[in-house]
């Protein structure tokens, strides 16, 4: 195979840890619809929905651990950073490819290599993921998982409603998320692209 | 002098048979008592072992069974009459009370029982001379201590059952252990700087409102609190500053029902109560418990367990939010609607973009 115009940018570790994440994401989002709405779908009994739920999401927070520590371990945090000096101006020369420049063929504004892997929406959706989204869900997660033991925790978030109406509306917003970052990642070269990408970890400039 | 003698005589007799007990007297809780109230009466019991015949009045007079206005005499149903000539005023070889006698539905509910079949008798679990009034009064924490936990340790066979403690605290055992008994949500106020729950004296007094609950919250005069209604229950607590808690269990009815307490056969499907549609939490109380100790409910939609106002009771599935529902449904909607527009324009506008690249090709 030759990487005459490909570049390096999913490491191993990225890679394992995404794919983890993406399919713990499917089963908890699918656990999470039979768990919510046990009398009208049937495709798990109700204690399997609530057993697979519990477990995926155990391997999701250490899989969570694996993101950090590489990320962190490695300085490579810093490409989920945004230049705050072009940050806007990026932003909205992305946008703009997205929402009309893409129908016209024109050139993605953004191109990937390891060090500026992430375009100025992706860096805004990500960090937003990865340092809120993300941790918030896992956290009021485990604080279900065991509500006695996290007793203390789940009265200073506001209660056990709270806690799980948190978890439910990001419950939600990762169901949709998954399908939009999905059909995102078709609009590469091919529709296929980022998806091999993201197994071998080499992307092909164009 | 010897009409005079006849005279005195014939009027002390009538004096002391009324001051002192005859042979046949009424047999009232007070003459029981004159005995009873004694802590160190005791009697003979097997292998040289004695057994006390104390009763403690007061903690009768707090049972059900004086809210019931029931005497001593009322299950010890044998002693008709006291002779107080005698040493002691009544046979000492009395049959026990028969419950069934009053409670005949009960005890062939128990007689199907695992616990008839232990040879577990109503004494047992409730205290003979002190029966508690269990409906409404106890949380589910203290019906274990006081009932179950006393010969069961729940946690040891519970292991199957995820967070089975959250399950100890917030269902009653016979909700499962009792399935032919009907079950609902029931629904108090926990002050919590007082680390007790409020009668409904308190609560209505709280509220500042007079007539009763029903006329103040029920305003579709249906009978029943909607969730609805359960809001403006919920608000006007705020409004008032109550520092309690609504707090929701699930209790069993206490239908005779419940006790036909079963070992196999109790519910283990957790699709009973986790599920939108389940019966238990189709129904619901409020507990307005009198200050004299009289139980008191308002009827309330068992679904109002989904209120956030009832801030630490969740079901999973069964008391979920139908607002958040929308709002997920809403997402779910907007994102699929993104993605069909914008690859709908994609192909639509597909023509457009092989007519640049053929223009920049040349």
């Amino acid at each position: 195979m030759s990487h005459e115009n490909m570049e390096y940018v999913h490491p191993l570790p990225v890679r394992i840890w995404h794919w983890v994440n993406a399919a713990g994401f499917v089963l908890l989002v699918l656990t999470g619809f039979q768990i919510r709405f046990a009398e009208s779908l049937g495709y798990l009994s109700f204690d399997s929905a609530v057993t697979i739920h519990n477990w995926v999401g155990i391997i999701v927070v250490f899989d969570y651990f694996l993101w950090f520590l590489y990320y962190f371990g490695s300085g490579k945090i810093r490409i989920y950073y945004p230049d705050l000096a072009t940050f806007i101006p990026r932003m909205i020369r992305q946008a703009r490819y997205y929402g009309y420049g893409i129908f016209i063929g024109d050139e993605n504004p953004h191109h990937m290599t390891a060090e500026n892997k992430f375009n100025a929406m992706q860096q805004k959706a990500y960090i937003m993921l990865m340092f809120v989204m993300v941790p918030l869900q896992l956290i009021t997660g485990l604080c279900l998982l065991d509500i006695i033991d996290y007793s203390d925790l789940i009265a200073k978030m506001g209660g056990l409603k709270i806690v799980d109406t948190i978890h439910v509306f990001l419950f939600y917003f990762f169901a949709i998320f998954m399908c939009v970052h999905a059909y995102l990642a078709t609009l590469g070269h091919t529709a296929t692209a980022h998806f091999i990408a993201m197994f071998t970890g080499w992307e092909e400039h164009h | 002098m010897k009409k005079k003698s006849l005279l005195v005589y014939g009027l002390s007799a009538m004096f002391l048979s009324f001051a002192l007990p005859g042979p046949v007297a009424a047999v009232n809780n007070d003459s029981c008592m004159e005995c009873h109230s004694d802590d160190s009466l005791e009697r003979d019991a097997s292998a040289g072992h004695s057994a006390s015949l104390f009763v403690d009045i007061e903690q009768f007079n707090a049972s059900v069974h004086n809210f019931d206005e029931e005497s001593c005499v009322g299950c010890h149903t044998a002693i008709e009459e006291l002779d107080w000539d005698s040493d002691v005023p009544h046979s000492v070889d009395l049959p026990n009370p028969d419950c069934a006698e009053c409670h005949d539905e009960t005890v062939p509910a128990w007689a199907g029982s695992v616990h008839a079949e232990a040879d577990v008798s109503c004494y047992d679990c409730h205290n003979y001379h002190a029966p508690v009034q269990v409906a409404g009064r106890l949380s589910v924490a203290m019906l274990q201590e006081e009932f179950c936990s006393k010969c069961h340790n729940a946690s040891e066979s519970h292991d199957w059952l995820p967070q089975k403690e959250v399950h100890f605290r917030t269902v009653q055992c016979t909700v499962c252990h009792a399935p032919q008994d009907s079950s609902h949500v029931q629904f108090r106020l926990y002050d919590v700087t007082e680390n007790r729950y409020l009668s409904g004296n308190e609560i209505m007094n709280g509220l500042q409102i007079s007539g009763s609950f029903m006329a103040n919250f029920d305003t579709d005069g249906d009978g029943v609190i909607s969730t609805a209604e359960f809001q403006d229950f919920g608000e006007k607590l705020r409004e008032r500053n109550f520092t309690t808690d609504i707090r929701a269990e699930l209790n069993s009815d206490d239908g005779p029902m419940s006790h036909q307490i079963v070992a196999k056969g109790a519910i283990n499907d957790c699709e009973i109560c986790h599920s939108g549609d389940s019966a238990i939490f189709a129904n619901g109380r409020l507990e307005l418990t009198s200050d004299d100790g009289e139980v008191e409910f308002a009827p309330v939609d068992g679904k109002a367990a989904s209120n956030y106002y009832v801030e630490d009771f969740y079901a999973l599935s069964a008391t979920r939010v139908t607002l958040l529902d929308i709002i997920g449904a809403l997402l779910i909607i907007g994102g699929f609607g993104v993605i069909i527009l914008h690859s709908g324009a994609k192909k639509f506008t597909k023509p457009l973009r092989e007519k640049r690249k053929a223009e920049q090709s040349h």
